[in-house]
């Protein structure tokens, strides 16, 4: 069970593969399933996007011609959205007209893949971007890290209005803090305490003399 | 002889009295002498003054003389009739005399001659008798003589008279003749004239005047004489005359007086003696004469020769002398004539020294002729050579002459070079000018009124006239009657400007001829210079042009299309043509000297003036479509053409604007009619496309399910490796591979569909030959072991047996389109199949020649079949697309008609030909060459074949009814349940099929929906009706094109199998209702009522009911939320697990509709069927609420 579930865990590609023949959706379900993909069908573009609200899929395999919204639109749709943006879209198509290939494409399609299928090819192709996908997503997140980590440092960079005689900090609400107060607040930085010299001669007056030249 | 005249009557009267006064007071004189009476005297001198006076003043005079007869008579008072007698007697002898001096002898009053001193002395001879006889008579008759004295007195009256004559006349003729000799005022001569005249009167003193003795006298007489002859010699007859005068008046009137010698006898005596003084006078006279013919002809002999002499010094001619070899004179003009410097260098030179030697021999002949035959030779033209050389042209003439007692030649020679030369610069010009008037194409003539003096070769060429003849020829008859008059008119007006004619050649043919007549005088007349000119072909290309211009005019007036010609500068119109007057409905007035775009019809052409000015440059123009609406309001469209030409000197602009307002809506409707066309054609390629797609979908399941399988196998074997009898093994082994078999056919066969399909719908691109080749290499071999492959089922099915030769010599990979090759074999085998009902089908493969070039072969491949064969007629046309062959049955053979076409389309493609041999009846071979094709070793083949699987499912003890009319498919179809033990039964057509199903109630049917006496949906119809027969699935089966699969389940079906499909779709379909008829069956079996539901809970055993609430619970709250997650996602693998929950509670918690629907769900997730899928997901809620309700209603039966 351990291995099985193991299995699962690596079974982590969701695959959704957009059909209006049953046939078409077992052939390439059995396939991808043999690979070790999860496997999502739709009949129709209204049902995929219906079911691509639930959840996102790794990739889509669409096929162009179907009743109703065709592929192209299909992708249209989900390219629109800025969650499903990303989701690459590899066209299936009886077609070999290049116009279609080419319309599919500038729709948002990542690649193409003719019928009947070479099933190694369609493998390979998918494997590929799925791949592509999972760097992008990688590199995302990093960018998303990296975008939060400036976020915070600019958080201290601009202009703060300082009263020029207790140095106090004025925020955006207007109230006005100690410095040591708004810097804690506002990054990651701690203070610890201690006097200089000047301040030192004027607060404790003597103690200078009394330690000499340290 | 001096005429006095007296014409005034008083002078006439006055010379009268004169006269008669002379002569009277003479012949007082001469009254001494008369001897017998006064009246006859010895001399009578007045008959001298009568001759004279009437020699010299006329015979007018003769009154004079009467009246002075009439005086001296009555003076002599003479008897009447004597006065009478001698008044007529005395003039008439000097009339006589002096006519006969006049009229005879020509008398010159000089007495230079010697004729005139004897005319002189004849004349006073014959005036006497005439004198002497009348006075004589009258004297007789008047009685003063007598009769027989008669004689003596008339001799000596004829006497007197006669001497009266010759002393006085001679004399008096010379002094009143007086002219001066200039000779005389030599005083030289005058000395002499006063020592004669004294001489001679010391002379007639000394003889008469008695100076000397009378005795010494005597011979002194005659000293007169040398005296005489002195005068004669030196001075001439007039002092001749006069001293002869002078001696006989001294000698009478010495005489008279008794002095001299003469004075012995009577007076009378004495007298008569002087009669000598008459023999004196006449010798003197006549000697003086002939001294004065001497003097005068010597005189006339200088003269002549002085003459000649000065003619010979100043000739412009030169004049040679020379007697034939001699030069001995030669004149200044011949030095000049030879540039000689002086004479010498001529004389004594032969003459034919400065001869040309041309001319020798003809000189020579010259000479001779006047030398020896002393003839002229008239002009003759030589040469001479000059003394400096230059040769010059001398004409010469000739003559014999004496010289210096010599016979010589005269020569004149006169230098005739210039002359020469201008006439040959003459003759040059004349020539030239002949040949310049030959050579002109005018005829030209000289005429004078017509008739002709001179022409041209021209003119003689242009009229067929000889030239000679044409010359002198009056030229009426070179033109016609009317010509002729005008050209007559025009000769009299001196008319001298061109003018046009018909003029007519010798042989009678008329021509057009222009003329022109210039007069001009040529020494004094007035001739006229004719130019001809044919203009026949002038006047023929005019003829020509006004008919081509008349013809140009009709064609511009009855053109059909518009036109307009306008100035090519200022776009002024020139002129239009009725056609476009009546397209734009505007008049022809209207558009003269306008412009174009100020005609209002033509306003609407906004471009015009820019389109002008372009036009203008590039010389053309063309609007194919110009909207225009004409002043009628009309609208219309016109081709508007432009060229622009050149007229002259001007430009002009030719428009040609034609309505082609029908041609355009005709173009319109074409259009239309295209666009139909094209529409139609669209839909059909969009139909194409679609096939293309909807047959491309289930081959692509095929290619699928055909990979799955082989998979399938290969990991059955993988697995029944342990544990297995050897039996079983051997008997699996035996079915896996005949398994492998069944799926390679099945994988060529679709692949060969695909590109079928292919070909189809590239039908197209073959005929524009836009059909690409893929060549590749592959081994000739394995081409026809995958045709063996897909067709063996099928030859051996039809019983028949496959013959398969292959040449040992074959290279081992071959460089062709191996699809295309594959698809033209199978097209060919296919037919070869399906046309052969008994015998075999022959391939073969033959490597042909032996080619020079080891990298390529000829192929050639054979397939023979032994079926029915093509006739002769068929033969030409099998190739044709969409012909199948003539009463072929589409039921028995099928087919597209297109595979031999694409196969031979392929084939030429490759470079290949098909050829096919047939005989009706016995079979036909295809033979397929392909030459020079590239040959390889084997090593390049890249394609592997990809192994594939299919699965393998029990239908055992189901009895299936096949409905299809076409018995290799029912065929087809048991063989794929061959390892199962379904039951089949089988019809031909829909009734059959029907009987069957109510006689044996099958679990399933499939139905063909084309079949013969009912077809499919019939049956369907009929069978779903029934009662009983109303649950058995019913597949449709079908190969054509099924549009919506709604449609057909509308008609009855369960399901459907759409053509072509392989085994696994059709178990795949037949798989769906499988549980169905397993639950039916069971059903059955049980007896349990399943006719209210889709899944019936059934009967619960009661330990099952117990545990009920607990699988209420486990179903909704554990299940619910993956129900509901995979309803929405369909994750396959999800579907799978809720459904290996669902399985599990169902066998926990013994609920067989749990797993009925539980499997269902699982087969319609793997079949992918979502539609049925969430159908039957949907069932979930109900299962539960069913469970619910038994629970509710065991319960109830318990509580």
């Amino acid at each position: 069970m351990d291995n099985s579930e193991n299995l699962e865990e690596e079974k982590k590609s969701l695959i959704l593969i957009i059909d209006d023949v049953p046939k078409n959706l077992q052939v390439l379900a059995k396939m991808l399933d043999k690979k070790n993909y999860r496997v999502s069908i739709a009949n129709s573009g209204g049902q995929a996007l219906k079911m691509i609200e639930k959840v996102l899929p790794d990739l889509i395999l669409l096929d162009i011609l179907m009743p109703g919204m065709n592929g192209i639109e299909v992708c249209q749709r989900l390219k629109e959205s800025p969650v499903t943006r990303d989701i690459p879209i590899i066209f299936l198509t009886a077609k070999t007209k290049s116009e279609d290939i080419v319309d599919g494409l500038k729709a948002g399609g990542v690649d193409y893949v003719t019928k009947p299928f070479n099933l190694p090819e369609l493998l390979a192709r998918v494997e590929t971007h799925l791949e592509l996908k999972r760097k992008r997503d990688s590199e995302k997140k990093l960018i998303a890290q990296l975008q939060n980590a400036l976020a915070q440092v600019k958080k201290l960079s601009g202009l703060l209005p300082i009263c020029c005689k207790c140095k106090k900090i004025r925020d955006d609400k207007g109230a006005w803090h100690e410095l040591e107060d708004y810097i804690q607040g506002h990054s990651e930085a701690d203070f610890s305490h201690g006097l200089c010299p000047a301040c030192t001669q004027e607060l404790y007056p003597g103690i200078m003399e009394k330690y000499g030249d340290r | 002889m001096r005429k006095i005249g007296f014409k005034p009557f008083l002078p006439y009267l006055g010379y009268v009295l004169i006269l008669a006064g002379i002569y009277v007071g003479t012949a007082m004189l001469g009254l001494p002498f008369a001897f017998i009476e006064k009246q006859v005297t010895l001399v009578w001198p007045p008959t001298g003054i009568a001759l004279v006076a009437i020699l010299l003043f006329g015979y007018r005079l003769w009154p004079g003389l009467s009246l002075g007869v009439i005086i001296f008579d009555l003076l002599t008072d003479a008897p009447p009739g004597f006065l009478l007698a001698t008044a007529i007697g005395n003039p008439l002898a000097a009339i006589v005399g002096a006519y006969l001096l006049q009229h005879w002898i020509k008398f010159h009053n000089e007495l230079d001659r010697v004729k005139d001193v004897l005319g002189l002395m004849f004349a006073a001879g014959a005036g006497s008798l005439f004198s002497a006889t009348i006075g004589t008579l009258s004297l007789c008759f008047s009685g003063l003589t007598t009769w027989p004295l008669c004689g003596s007195a008339w001799l000596r009256w004829f006497i007197g008279d006669t001497l009266g004559v010759i002393m006085l006349a001679p004399a008096l003729l010379m002094w009143l003749n007086f002219s001066p000799s200039p000779l005389r005022k030599n005083p030289r001569c005058i000395l002499e004239i006063g020592a004669l005249t004294m001489l001679v009167i010391v002379s007639s003193l000394s003889v008469y005047g008695g100076w000397l003795p009378q005795k010494t006298t005597h011979p002194l007489s005659y000293i007169i004489f040398p005296l005489a002859i002195w005068a004669a010699l030196r001075f001439g007859t007039r002092a001749v005359s006069t001293i002869v005068l002078y001696w006989t008046v001294a000698a009478i009137w010495g005489t008279s007086k008794g002095l001299g010698p003469f004075t012995e006898g009577s007076m009378a005596e004495n007298l008569a003696h002087l009669d000598f003084t008459i023999i004196l006078t006449i010798s003197l006279l006549l000697l003086s004469a002939v001294i004065t013919e001497r003097k005068q002809a010597q005189s006339t002999l200088r003269e002549s020769e002085e003459r000649y002499r000065l003619l010979v010094e100043h000739s412009p001619e030169a004049i040679f002398v020379h007697t034939g070899n001699k030069t001995v004179f030669v004149n200044p003009a011949c030095l000049q004539l030879l540039a000689a410097a002086d004479p010498g260098q001529l004389l004594g030179k032969p003459p034919l020294d400065f001869l040309h030697p041309d001319y020798t021999g003809s000189v020579l002949e010259q000479l001779q002729q006047l030398l020896v035959e002393k003839k002229p030779v008239p002009l003759s033209e030589e040469k001479f050579i000059r003394f400096d050389g230059v040769l010059i042209d001398v004409e010469v003439a000739s003559i014999p002459i004496t010289f210096q007692g010599k016979p010589a030649i005269q020569m004149v020679a006169r230098d005739i070079t210039a002359r020469k030369r201008a006439e040959e610069a003459l003759r040059v010009s004349e020539a030239r000018f002949r040949e310049l008037s030959d050579a002109a194409e005018e005829g030209l003539a000289i005429h004078h009124q017509g008739t002709i003096l001179e022409a041209n070769e021209a003119l003689a060429r242009m009229f067929g006239y000889p030239l000679r003849e044409l010359i002198g020829m009056y030229a009426e008859k070179m033109a016609t009657p009317e010509t002729w008059e005008i050209i007559k008119k025009h000769i009299a007006e001196g008319y001298n400007k061109p003018y046009e004619g018909i003029g007519i050649r010798k042989d009678g043919s008329h021509f057009w001829c222009q003329m022109v007549g210039k007069p001009y005088t040529h020494h004094g007349k007035l001739l006229r210079l004719a130019i001809f000119r044919d203009i026949t072909e002038q006047k023929l290309a005019e003829e020509a042009k006004k008919i081509s211009e008349r013809r140009y005019q009709r064609l511009f007036e009855s053109a059909m299309d518009g036109l307009l010609i306008m100035d090519a500068d200022t776009a002024m119109i020139i002129d239009i043509n009725p056609s476009l007057e009546k397209m734009l409905a505007y008049p022809r007035g209207e558009f003269i000297g306008k412009k174009i775009w100020e005609i209002q019809p033509l306003k609407n052409m906004k471009s015009t003036k820019p389109a002008f000015d372009k036009m203008q440059t590039d010389g053309y123009l063309h609007y194919e479509h110009l909207p225009v609406e004409n002043s009628s309001g009309r609208h219309m469209d016109v081709e508007f053409v432009c060229n622009v030409f050149q007229e002259n000197h001007n430009k002009v602009i030719v428009c040609n604007i034609r309505d082609i307002t029908t041609r355009k809506q005709a173009e319109e409707k074409m259009r239309q009619a295209q666009m139909v066309i094209a529409k139609t054609s669209e839909l059909k390629n969009q139909f194409l496309t679609s096939i293309s797609h909807e047959i491309r979908t289930p081959m692509n399941s095929i290619l699928g399910f055909a990979q799955l399988l082989d998979e399938m196998i290969v990991e059955k074997q993988n697995i029944k490796e342990k544990g297995t009898t050897e039996e079983k093994l051997l008997e699996d082994n035996v079915r896996e591979n005949l398994q492998r078999e069944y799926i390679n056919a099945i994988k060529s066969c679709s692949e060969v569909l695909i590109n079928l399909l292919n070909d189809i719908l590239d039908y197209k691109k073959i005929e524009a030959g836009k059909l690409e080749l893929q060549y590749e290499f592959f081994t000739p071999h394995s081409i026809f072991a995958e045709m063996k492959q897909i067709f063996m089922p099928k030859i051996k099915d039809k019983k028949l047996e496959l013959l398969i030769k292959i040449d040992p010599a074959l290279p081992a990979t071959i460089f062709l389109d191996k699809l295309r090759l594959r698809q033209i074999l199978f097209n060919l085998i296919s037919n070869a199949i399906k046309f052969t009902i008994r015998g075999f089908i022959k391939l073969e493969l033959q490597k042909i020649g032996n080619g020079d070039d080891p990298e390529t072969c000829d192929l050639l491949f054979l397939i023979q079949d032994t079926g029915i064969g093509i006739s002769k007629e068929q033969l030409e046309t099998i190739f044709e697309a969409f012909s199948q062959k003539k009463g072929q049955d589409i039921g028995l053979f099928g087919g597209t008609g297109l595979g031999l076409t694409i196969s031979k389309h392929l084939a030429q493609l490759m470079n290949g030909v098909i050829r096919v041999e047939s005989e009706e009846g016995k079979g036909s071979v295809f033979k397929v060459l392909f030459e020079g094709v590239k040959v390889g070793t084997g090593l390049e083949i890249t394609d592997v074949l990809i192994k594939e699987d299919n699965d393998t499912t029990k239908f055992d003890n189901i009895t299936i009814l096949i409905a299809d009319d076409n018995n290799t498919n029912r065929t087809l179809k048991k063989q794929f349940f061959k390892s199962s033990l379904a039951h089949f039964i089988e019809a031909a057509n829909g009734q059959k099929a029907v009987e069957l199903a109510r006689q044996y109630k099958p679990d399933l049917i499939i139905m063909d929906l084309k079949m013969p006496i009912m077809n499919g949906p019939e049956a369907a119809q009929i069978i779903k009706n029934d009662e009983e027969l109303r649950d058995i699935p019913i597949i449709a089966e079908t190969s054509s094109e099924i549009e919506n699969s709604e449609i057909i389940l509308k008609m009855g079906f369960d399901g459907f199998l759409q053509g072509p499909y392989d085994r696994s779709q059709l178990i795949k379909e037949l798989l769906r209702f499988l549980p169905r008829i397993v639950e039916k069956q069971l059903s059955r079996k049980t007896d349990i009522d399943n006719s209210e539901g889709t899944y019936k809970l059934g009967n619960i055993p009661q330990k099952a009911t117990a545990k009920l609430p607990e699988l209420i619970s486990i179903l909704k709250n554990e299940l619910t939320i993956p129900w509901n997650h995979i309803r929405d996602t369909f994750i396959l693998d999800e579907i799978d697990l809720f459904v290996k929950r669902i399985l599990k509670l169902a066998e926990i918690y013994d609920m067989p509709v749990l797993t009925e629907w539980g499997n269902d769900v699982k087969n319609l997730a793997e079949s992918c069927e979502m539609e049925k899928l969430m159908a039957t997901l949907d069932y979930f809620p109900g299962l539960v609420k069913q469970v619910e309700v038994y629970l509710e209603n065991q319960e109830g039966k318990d509580g």
